[in-house]
């Protein structure tokens, strides 16, 4: 399997100089898919919480966006109980000159920022829109329930 | 760390991080960085800007802008007409490449001959495992601590520090045939055959992309053959770029056959050199039926298997490497010949390639082991019922293994479960 010179070079990067609290590893198997890390970042509901993703880059990559699906359980407005993310650049918002670096400190920034008017998980955007601190209760309690290192 | 990986960082790719910070050796790695596409991030080829500034490779842009006419970097609306080229940028990247394996070592050195009153340990494994390196100059030069300029037959020697040591920055150039120009004539010839050449009065041996006469026969070197090729570069615009008596030759005997299975045709190439080539326009291919795009395909010497949708994208693909390859210095264009050859590589490592499978049945047959092996390799890791879909489409590589969550729209209550168990796992 060729793989584009772009890739194997994030890829080094990523393995040799990881941005903080962030880390992913590409399948021994498949180096286009790759095993995530995201630390829940302070300050948020989802602080010390560290939370698996799945990436995988498809062959039009990086003409079309990488693939990411959160595999822990997150009470998010803009992540489903599928684990998809809402967000933009991993949609129509996407750009060649983005790369797996920057998609990964963005959903890492979604974390710290919610944004309940443009929801994914409609109940729990709604949850979050009628009582805040209520759910962000409940987003501790399930980062401590399902990603506690 | 995986094995494979490894096996692809030693492929030698250049990386602006293979200079020391610019604390250690101010700008050199900012340097590196600029003159590296923000989309391939490799070194520009054939650089071009839009309206906002901002330079990628043509044939980079050139993909990016059908998927969105936006400025890959800034978003500002943009289109194809707006390209222009950047000369100065391609003479700075032509003339990086090849001072860069020096300036890293340079670089290196300097990095090391910092680090060592710091950090006097590390230097001296660094040293020692470079050693072949330093006992090199060392030769050469009796002191080896300062940053030495070497001898010009010094041999560029693989420094370990770097991820991708030298002897590949440079591979456009490498792998360029060993052309030499005839003192008589002033063609591009290979140099082992430059002797042959002139033993032909000029007429034989010349370099095929240089001129469409040549090694193949030498007998039909009338001018006229040459212009007649144009006109299957233009489909569309026949007699436009032919002068007249051209377009009464026999054009039949060239490179119509069109039944060739994606082998380049020993037919002879226009001058890619030509400075006044211009870009091929676009094709809507909607609006035309398969034959006439499997027509264009053959006027340019390209292979016409494959649906209409395969057509299509192989031709679309063409005009991006042509276009991107006249975007080129004229010096430092390929020959067409070696276009097909990208392309044909491109397709076959499947870039481009996908629903380009003719006979469903026979390729479900060939591959029976591979996807009854893609079946057993996905099954442990779902432990619920799936899409019959995905399972049956035909899948080039272990991709879809790894990749059953991420396809859209499986939103049956199954996926809540791969969840849960991937959660009792951790």
């Amino acid at each position: 399997m060729a793989l584009p010179k772009r890739i194997i070079k994030e890829t080094e990067r990523l393995v040799a100089d990881p941005a903080p609290g962030i880390t992913a590893a590409p399948h021994d198997d498949n180096l286009r898919y790759f095993d995530v890390t995201i630390q829940g970042p302070d300050g948020s509901p989802f602080q010390n919480g560290v939370f698996r993703l799945e990436l995988f880059l498809p062959e039009e990559y990086p003409m079309s966006p990488p693939k990411v699906r959160f595999l822990t359980k997150i009470y998010h407005p803009n992540i489903d109980k599928l684990g998809r993310i809402c967000l933009d650049i991993l949609k129509d918002k996407w750009s060649p000159a983005l790369q797996i670096r920057t998609v990964l400190l963005s959903v890492q920034a979604l974390l710290s920022a919610p944004n309940p008017d443009d929801p994914l998980a409609t109940d729990v955007a709604k949850h979050y829109k009628e009582n805040e601190k209520d759910a962000q209760r409940v987003s501790r309690e399930w980062t401590e329930k399902y990603a506690s290192a | 760390m995986a094995s494979m990986l490894d096996d692809l960082l030693a492929q030698g790719i250049t990386d602006s991080t293979d200079f020391p910070d610019d604390a250690t050796t101010p700008g050199l790695r900012s340097f590196d960085d600029a003159l590296r596409c923000g989309i391939c991030r490799d070194f520009y080829d054939a650089p071009v800007s839009l309206a906002c500034g901002h330079c990628f490779c043509s044939a980079c842009i050139r993909s990016a802008l059908p998927e969105k006419a936006q400025c890959p970097t800034c978003r500002k609306e943009a289109s194809e007409s707006q390209l222009r080229r950047v000369v100065a940028v391609e003479s700075a990247v032509h003339a990086w490449k090849a001072a860069r394996d020096l300036i890293l070592r340079f670089a290196l050195e300097e990095e090391r001959r910092k680090s060592r009153p710091v950090l006097p340990s590390l230097s001296q494994t660094r040293k020692s495992s470079n050693g072949n390196h330093s006992e090199r100059l060392g030769q050469k030069r009796r002191r080896r601590d300062s940053p030495l300029p070497p001898s010009s037959d010094d041999e560029i020697v693989a420094i370990p520090s770097s991820p991708a040591p030298s002897g590949s920055s440079t591979p456009d150039i490498s792998s360029l045939p060993d052309l030499v120009e005839c003192p008589v004539c002033q063609k591009d010839v290979l140099s082992s055959k430059i002797n042959m050449h002139l033993d032909s009065s000029c007429k034989k041996y010349l370099f095929e992309g240089s001129t469409p006469t040549g090694s193949n026969t030498g007998a039909e070197s009338s001018k006229s053959k040459q212009k007649q090729q144009w006109s299957h570069l233009f489909p569309g615009s026949k007699g436009k770029n032919v002068p007249a008596k051209a377009k009464d030759r026999d054009q039949s005997k060239t490179k119509t056959k069109g039944k060739g299975k994606g082998k380049s045709r020993a037919t002879p190439d226009v001058d890619v050199t030509d400075e006044s080539l211009e870009h091929l326009p676009k094709v809507a291919y909607d609006i035309h039926p398969r034959q006439r795009i499997s027509e264009m395909l053959a006027e340019s010497g390209l292979p016409t298997h494959g649906d209409k949708n395969a057509l299509a994208r192989r031709h679309a693909r063409w005009l991006v490497l042509y276009n991107a390859n006249i975007d080129r210095d004229p010096k430092q264009r390929h020959t067409l010949d070696h276009l097909r050859q990208e392309l044909k590589a491109e397709e076959a490592e499947g870039r481009t390639k996908k629903e380009t499978v003719d006979d469903v049945v026979a390729y479900q047959k060939a591959n029976k082991g591979t996807f009854a092996k893609l079946t057993e390799a996905a099954r442990p890791k779902k432990p619920i019922k799936v899409k019959k879909a995905k399972e049956g489409t035909p899948v080039l590589d272990g991709d879809e293994v790894r990749d059953p969550g991420l396809a859209e729209g499986r939103n049956s209550p199954a996926g809540h479960e791969v969840i849960d168990v991937d959660d009792s796992e951790s």
